[in-house]
């Protein structure tokens, strides 16, 4: 046999190997952003929002050690297991349209296997948009997490999103002096971007083929595939068979949302995670996401969740 | 606008339900192209520094120095052309400065590096034109990479020399030295001959855009005629996330006509494209700007003693962050022209539950 046939025939017996084998998920990166949604009427203004940054800014070095106390009770450890990033500062910027205060990223209980990466922000909104005030929880990068774990650990960053956000909230109306309370703003429901990166080994080119496990090529989603029921279903902590989603909510719609990630080799690459957006109750947009995330550093979740999360909180 | 939840989901749907078509190049670019980082995750340099406020980036347009065309083959001496295969397949024709130019060019070289790291402010990125880094004999000169190196290790600058037509490998290759890189630098290659000048060059079989992530921003490079191979461009914006900046040394008369690939790449990505052109004879201008869709004049132009002209583009970190994001989000005028190009990346498309 000459070396272009064995070339030929070595890549024969590959290529259907590529197409068929599902792709193996060693472990879960999952990733909440959590808002409460706010409307001001009359509107915000650029003016009111650099007031709050600038008394946020201003009490963040006192204030740090209430915050720090509060992650500590609801996530229960102790106080000095709560880290805030010394590089970072009370900071206001633009979002889009949007100012933005971010305070620095917390860090909780680092080096326990149930170590999380906290941040809470306020976007408040000076167009015709909510205000929203966010709290992310994800695993410490690069931790991963056993795939079993995914149902505890949702729950628990759901709740401590929900406690975190309310105290940060109930914290910046005082701070601000009641400009972000009052009859001037109403609550506007809130707003649930979860991402579970689901980590598959490094694949090469297989990686290439990952979205068609989450979607066809009209962007329906694979709902007959095992592991998309499986992971969405805990996901979004369904109750009934996914296939019927459509019976069973009032809203909703599947889309997918693709980013660009690293690759252990320094390639870029594009990847995707398939989103079910729907109503929940009278006022809270859940978006629940999956995607197999073969990045070097595991931050597909991260970086598809805030992408997301921007195109949904534009319209809300 | 809708008041309730329900009224602003639907409203969402109806929205995202609007498919374009795209064209179905667009989706099997990443088979035939792709971009690859040339530096670490844990590369120090990658973060945007503390306290900086913009990145400025130095568009460096060498003197033009008179040059012969070469002939070369790419098939090996010692092999006949095989029957039936026109030579012509193998011919290649680089680019030969010639020697009694070779100090004329390096001290251009120099004085334009000297030029850029101390202005004001000095320059983080450093962009020499296509043919821009001094060769002799077909070869880059070493003395002009090693100066190159030298000068991104005292700075902490990240220097894209230009390039060099090569007679030992046949290509037209570009380097890039950056603080804490390899010394001899980092090469990256034309894909596509500029035919129309006479340029034959060969070209890697793995088609790949060079990038590096520097002072808080993914910097792509290509060189001139690249830009305007779909594939190349396109595998660019498959990617667009993870890019910010392109810039592409050029060296052409013709460089008027890649302004409107400028414009739109720096539409799609979105973001900011630079071309950096030599200083030709003619009205050939020296370089092109592009931000997020539209055209744009360098801060401040200046000229070395030896006649490079240095055009500054600055770039205001966090007014880039919040244009980018806006148009991410919200999209742009014409978004269906970008969307037909190179397919949806940005905004979701609606698919309703299936029914069981």
């Amino acid at each position: 046999m000459s070396a272009t046939s064995l070339l030929l025939a070595s890549v024969a017996d590959q290529t259907p190997r590529f197409h068929q084998e599902k792709p193996h998920v060693r472990s879960v990166v999952p990733v909440v952003r959590y808002a409460t949604l706010l409307r001001h009427e009359p509107r915000l203004t650029d003016d009111e929002t650099h007031r709050v940054h600038e008394a946020m800014h201003a009490m963040w070095p006192e204030w740090k050690t209430r915050y720090a106390a509060a992650l500590a009770k609801h996530a229960n450890v102790l106080i000095g297991d709560v880290w805030f990033n010394p590089e970072q500062e009370v900071r206001y910027r633009l979002d889009g349209k949007t100012p933005m205060i971010d305070l620095p990223e917390a860090v909780i209980a680092q080096k326990s296997p149930s170590g999380i990466s906290l941040r809470n922000c306020a976007a408040l909104c000076v167009h015709d948009f909510s205000s929203k005030i966010w709290t992310r929880i994800n695993p410490v990068p690069p931790k991963e997490l056993p795939v079993d774990s995914l149902p505890e650990v949702l729950d628990r960053y759901r709740s401590l999103a929900n406690l975190c956000g309310e105290w940060f909230h109930s914290e910046l109306k005082k701070i601000s002096n009641d400009l972000l309370a009052g009859p001037r703003a109403a609550n506007d429901g809130a707003l649930e971007v979860t991402t579970v990166g689901l980590r598959v080994d490094d694949a090469g080119e297989r990686g290439e083929d990952f979205d068609a496990w989450l979607f066809d090529s009209n962007g329906a989603p694979q709902i007959d595939k095992e592991d998309f029921q499986k992971f969405m279903t805990q996901g979004a902590v369904l109750d009934y068979d996914i296939r019927e989603v459509a019976k069973h909510e009032s809203v909703a719609f599947w889309t997918p949302m693709t980013t660009a990630v690293r690759l252990a080799n320094g390639d870029l690459a594009s990847r995707s995670a398939m989103y079910l957006v729907r109503l929940i109750g009278d006022d809270m947009t859940q978006a629940v996401g999956i995607a197999f995330d073969d990045s070097e550093a595991g931050d597909l979740a991260s970086e598809v969740a805030l992408k997301m999360s921007r195109v949904l909180a534009n319209r809300l | 606008m809708a008041d309730t939840t329900e009224e602003k989901l639907r409203g969402m749907i109806a929205s995202f339900s609007v498919r374009r078509e795209a064209n179905p190049f667009s989706s099997l670019v990443e088979k035939i192209c792709g971009v690859t980082f040339v530096n670490k995750t844990n590369d120090p340099y990658r973060k945007r520094p503390k306290d900086k406020e913009s990145v400025r980036i130095a568009l460096v347009s060498m003197p033009f120095v008179s040059f012969d065309t070469v002939p070369r083959s790419s098939l090996s001496e010692a092999i006949a052309c095989p029957d039936g295969v026109d030579d012509v397949a193998f011919l290649r024709q680089l680019v030969s400065f010639k020697a009694e130019r070779a100090d004329r060019m390096f001290a251009a070289f120099s004085e334009a590096l000297e030029m850029a790291l101390h202005s004001t402010p000095s320059a983080d990125v450093i962009c020499f034109n296509e043919l821009g880094l001094p060769a002799t004999d077909m070869v880059p000169m070493l003395r002009a990479k090693k100066l190159a190196w030298d000068k991104s290790q005292e700075h902490g600058a990240l220097i894209i020399a230009g390039s060099a037509h090569d007679s030992r490998t046949l290509y037209n290759t570009g380097y890039i030295f950056r603080p804490g890189g390899p010394e001899a630098g980092q090469g990256f290659h034309k894909s596509v001959s500029a035919r129309s000048v006479g340029e034959l060059i060969s070209a890697p079989a793995h088609k790949s855009v060079a990038a590096v992530y520097f002072a808080g921003l993914r910097i792509a490079t290509m060189i001139c005629i690249d830009v305007a191979d779909y594939a190349s461009i396109a595998s660019v914006i498959k990617v667009a996330d993870g890019v910010d900046v392109l810039l592409v040394p050029c060296y052409t008369t013709k460089f008027e006509k890649m302004g409107a690939i400028a414009d739109l790449t720096s539409k799609a990505l979105p973001g900011v494209v630079a071309l950096v052109n030599a200083d030709l004879p003619g009205d050939a201008k020296v370089c092109r700007i592009a931000r997020f869709g539209k055209s744009d004049e360098s801060t401040t132009k200046m000229t070395t003693p030896a006649g490079a002209v240095i055009s500054m583009l600055d770039i205001n970190l966090s007014q880039f962050d919040e244009e980018r994001t806006r148009m991410k989000t919200e999209g742009a005028a014409d978004w269906e022209k970008v969307e037909y190009l190179f397919g949806r990346r940005d905004m979701p498309s609606f698919t309703a539950s299936p029914k069981t």
